[in-house]
This record gives C-alpha cells, sequence and structure tokens, in this order.
C-alpha cells in the first residue's frame, strides 16, 4: 500500500499527477492532506487556477472497498464492486448519462434483502439525494427534482 | 434439480432447443426472443476482482439458492470448471450461455433447465445472468418468466442495489434494470433490397443496438442480426420492453414488405439463388460455417415464401444447429479440426437433405 508523501501516515487515496512546463510530478496524497492541499477529489469540481500553466490534473482515485483504481476502471470498462459506483460517482454518472441517457434507475424497486444490512447506507444515500436535490431545484430542473424526490421518500421507507 | 450430469446426451441432441422450435408467432422474420437480467451480490466483488475463494463463494451461494427451491427441480447444474472444451461450446452453441462464459476464468457456470428455455449463469461478467429466450416473438412472455425469477432470487440473495442507480453491475453499461430484451431475425429482405443499412441505422437513432447470431462480438452470418435495447436506465423495464418490441415489429413489417418486393420484382432471380444455395448443401463436400448458414438463410426465405418446399423450417433449424462445430463433433463421435468440420459438416447436411428427398420421394410415389 502507498503511504501519503506529506504525512506519512495514512493511506493514499489520491494520486495526483501534475504536468507543469512538460515536467511530470507524480504525487500520493492521503484524503486530509489532499484536503489541506485544497484538492478536491472529484474531477469535475476540480478547480483550475487561472494563469497558472497547469494543463492537466487528474487525480486517480481509488474504490476503498475493492482496491480498484479509476483508471483501472476506464482502461477495462469493468468496476470491482458494488462501492465503486460511489467512490467514482462523479465520474460514473456521467457516463451513465452518455450510455442511457440518464444516471436515475426509474424500474424494478428492490428491498427485499437488503433493509437490515443496508442502514448505514441508506442514510449516507438519504443525505446524496437531498444534495442533490437541492441543486436539482436550483438549477431549475424540476424533471430531475421529481425523480429524486420519490428516491428519497422510496429510502426513507427503507430506513424506517 | 437433477445432479450434474451429461452435458450431450442424445435426447438433447434430437430436440430443438425451446428459442429454436418454431412455435411462436412471426416465427418467418423473427426467430427467437431473449430476456436477461444482470444482478450482482452486494457482499462480493464483482466477478472480474473477485479472488478464486470468492468467486467459488457466489458460485456455491447461488447454486445452493436455486438447489434448495422446488421450483427449479427440473434444472440442471454446468460447473464450466469441470466441463471438457467441447461441452462448453455445444453450450454455447444451444445458447445456454454466452460465449463469453469459454473465455472467462475461475469458478464459474450455468443452471438450464431441460428446454433451454431458461439459464442461469454464474460468474459470467456479473455474479448473475439469467435469461430466458423462446421462440418467435414472445417478449411479454419471457419477461414475465424472468422477472419471477428475479423476486425468487432476489428474496434468498442479497442483490447489489441502489436506489438512484438501480441494481448495480459490473460494467456501468448495464445498471439500472440490467434488462437487455433481444431479438434474434432473419433480415434477407433488407438485405436483397439494399435496405438493411437505413433501417439499421434508424434503429440505432432509437437506441436499439445489432450484432450477430451469439450475441456480443460475434459477427453477422446468415442475415441473422440479434437487435436489442441499448439503455437499461431511466426508464421502467416495462417501456424499455415496450419501445424495443415496438421497433422490432416496425422492422419485422419492413421485412415482410421487402420480400413482396422482391416476389413481385425478381421472383425468378430469387427461386434461382435458392435452388442454387440447395444445390450446392446437396452436393457441397466442404462447407465453412458462414458458407452453411448464408445458404441455409436462402432456403429459409423460400419456405416461407412458398417458393420451396423441400424441407420445414424445423428440419431446417435442426440443420443449422447440427452444423455448429461442437454439434457436429458430437454428431460423428470424434474430435477435429477446422478442416475436418468442414468436410463433416458438408457431409452432414447432404446427409440430412438427401434423407429427407428419400423420405419424400416413398410418400409421393
Amino acid at each position: 500500500m502507498i503511504m501519503c508523501d506529506e504525512c506519512g501516515m495514512n493511506p493514499a487515496n489520491i494520486h495526483l499527477t501534475q504536468i507543469s512546463n512538460d515536467e511530470t510530478n507524480v504525487s500520493h496524497l492521503c484524503d486530509e492532506c489532499a484536503k489541506k492541499k485544497g484538492i478536491n477529489i472529484s474531477v469535475n469540481e476540480a478547480v483550475f487556477e487561472e494563469g497558472q500553466q497547469q494543463e492537466m490534473q487528474v487525480p486517480d482515485k481509488i474504490c476503498t472497498k475493492c482496491g480498484l483504481k479509476y483508471s483501472e476502471f476506464k482502461s477495462k470498462g469493468w468496476l470491482g464492486c458494488a462501492q465503486c459506483y460511489a467512490a467514482f460517482e462523479g465520474e460514473i454518472d456521467e457516463l451513465l448519462i452518455q450510455v442511457h441517457g440518464s444516471s436515475i434507475h426509474k424500474g424494478k424497486k428492490y428491498a427485499g434483502n437488503t433493509i437490515a444490512a443496508a442502514g448505514v447506507e441508506v442514510s449516507g444515500q438519504i443525505k446524496r439525494l437531498r444534495h442533490e436535490l437541492a441543486s436539482a431545484i436550483k438549477n431549475e430542473e424540476f424533471e430531475q427534482a421529481a425523480v429524486l424526490r420519490d428516491a428519497i421518500y422510496n429510502l426513507k421507507k427503507i430506513e424506517v | 434439480m437433477s445432479a450434474e450430469g451429461q452435458i450431450i446426451s442424445g435426447e438433447r441432441m434430437s430436440k430443438l432447443p425451446a428459442w429454436f422450435d418454431n412455435q411462436g408467432e412471426k416465427t418467418d422474420v423473427i426467430i427467437s426472443t431473449r430476456v436477461r437480467l444482470a444482478r450482482n451480490l452486494s457482499t462480493h466483488r464483482f466477478p472480474s476482482s473477485a479472488s478464486p475463494n470468492e468467486r467459488k463463494k457466489v458460485f456455491e451461494e447461488v447454486t445452493s439458492v436455486i438447489k434448495k427451491d422446488s421450483r427449479f427441480k427440473n434444472f440442471e447444474t454446468a460447473n464450466f470448471t469441470s466441463l471438457k472444451r467441447l461441452e462448453q461450446q455445444f453450450l454455447v452453441e444451444e445458447r445456454v450461455v454466452s460465449p463469453d462464459m469459454m473465455n472467462f476464468d475461475g469458478e464459474r457456470g450455468v443452471v438450464f433447465d431441460q428446454s433451454r428455455r431458461i439459464n442461469i449463469m454464474i460468474n459470467e461478467e456479473d455474479h448473475i445472468r439469467m435469461q430466458c429466450m423462446d421462440s418467435g416473438f414472445q417478449p411479454s412472455e419471457v419477461w414475465d418468466v424472468i422477472n419471477n425469477i428475479d423476486d425468487i432470487l432476489g428474496q434468498k440473495l442479497k442483490f447489489a442495489f441502489d436506489i438512484k442507480r438501480g441494481f448495480l453491475t459490473c460494467c456501468p453499461t448495464n445498471s439500472g434494470t440490467g434488462l437487455r430484451i433481444s431479438f434474434l431475425m432473419h433480415l434477407p429482405g433488407l438485405i436483397l433490397t439494399k435496405a438493411i443499412d437505413a433501417v439499421l441505422q434508424g434503429a440505432s437513432q432509437m437506441g436499439i443496438s445489432t450484432r450477430g447470431f451469439f450475441g456480443e462480438h460475434s459477427e453477422v452470418l446468415g442475415n441473422l442480426f440479434q437487435l436489442s435495447n441499448q439503455a437499461t436506465m431511466g426508464a421502467h423495464e416495462n417501456e424499455f420492453i415496450e419501445n424495443t418490441q415496438k421497433i422490432i415489429k416496425d422492422i419485422a413489417s419492413h421485412e415482410l414488405t421487402a420480400r413482396e418486393k422482391v416476389l413481385r420484382e425478381a421472383r425468378l432471380e430469387l427461386t434461382d439463388k435458392i435452388y442454387r444455395a440447395y444445390g450446392i448443401l446437396l452436393h457441397a463436400r466442404t462447407l465453412s460455417i458462414a458458407e452453411c448458414l448464408n445458404l441455409t438463410s436462402a432456403l429459409r426465405i423460400g419456405i416461407n415464401c412458398s417458393l420451396f418446399d423441400s424441407l420445414s423450417i424445423e428440419e431446417l433449424n435442426r440443420i443449422t444447429l447440427l452444423s455448429m462445430p461442437a454439434h457436429i463433433q458430437v454428431y460423428f463421435g470424434s474430435k477435429m479440426d477446422e478442416t475436418e468440420i468442414s468436410v463433416a459438416r458438408a457431409n452432414l447436411v447432404r446427409e440430412l437433405l438427401t434423407k429427407r428427398k428419400r423420405k419424400r420421394s416413398t410418400l409421393h410415389s
């Protein structure tokens, strides 16, 4: 396991490749040190400072559950486990929209065997969906907002 | 459930799989309908990332649930790791497993019913790929069967599911519903009238993918196309099925119109093509799979358009299936290389057609 270049204490989850003036610089950081350095782990939200000659700044994410790197997924097309969907959320959602024209499931619901064991996951999902709902409303994406509202409602039923 | 037994049996060789028995509706254009669902167990890594031990656990977990359920009592389990290459290929040709199944490593297998209508693949790209296929145009029927099996398995196993993204699959191109509905279509009319590209392009714009006889990565032979929905997320299963079947029906009606046009404008040329194909099949000493499928396609349209009556569709389907590489080797009871298979295929086709011809002339005399 690669440890963080900064603190040396935690495993490095973020592998940052910076190309500047034809020089490549690779650094491995843990979540905390990455945050301190102002590196946002979502590629979509990565902030590039203007004026700097940074052409590319793509941190390679890793799924903490199965250890699959995002770059490995990109080259093979296969995810490692169900948790990868959360680990590479932004990228996967973008891909889902490209492939399916949507990143929202509208089909069969499955409550089956997941209720008891998925308690923790469920509350996390509700939190995430609420966040998405707020931004959907802000962007006046009302159709999307309605779907998200239903998804939250259904999740709440499972949570109880 | 019967014990793990003989994959290749005389009974299996003599009876056509359900998807090829020509019993459904619209079989003159739509040979079969297939629905599959992709599912994964939330407790294990996907097959491509799982350790050998983990794959074994998944295989055991899924097969033990099926074995304990009386509704699957007539199903058979085939563990791929203990099958010979020829047996694996045989199951691919019967469409009991996907061709990809032969390329994956580690613990994997399939549970299937005697009629080869339903199969549940374990540790293919996903932990579970369940399919139902039947002859002709039967979307609602096969969907009901597989939807029911999904409910049964979903109660006993813990599927990876996220309320926003639905069923989570190894490749995000399948996630959401995990549903693929596909139709095996015979489209010689659209080929002859050169309308096929426009029709398939139109279908593609409406979200329909085209593949060959054996699905993904397989080439189009014998004017046989597999058409299926591309997206699996963003709509309900019923909507995906409804939209796909509508487009398929349209394509089928384009095909029939094209056939009518050929019959009207080039009846003689078509009849000539059919009988030339019959001549080659009756007399050839070597036949590749591609040539064989192309020639039998001519006979198929001949039978459908009442221009050729020396065979029935069922007999033609039997010849088509028996002329696949593994089936030929089983039929003649010996292991062969590619050249030997081409010779054996020609012998087999000749034998079956001549037998049929003799039978008919006895009847007529």
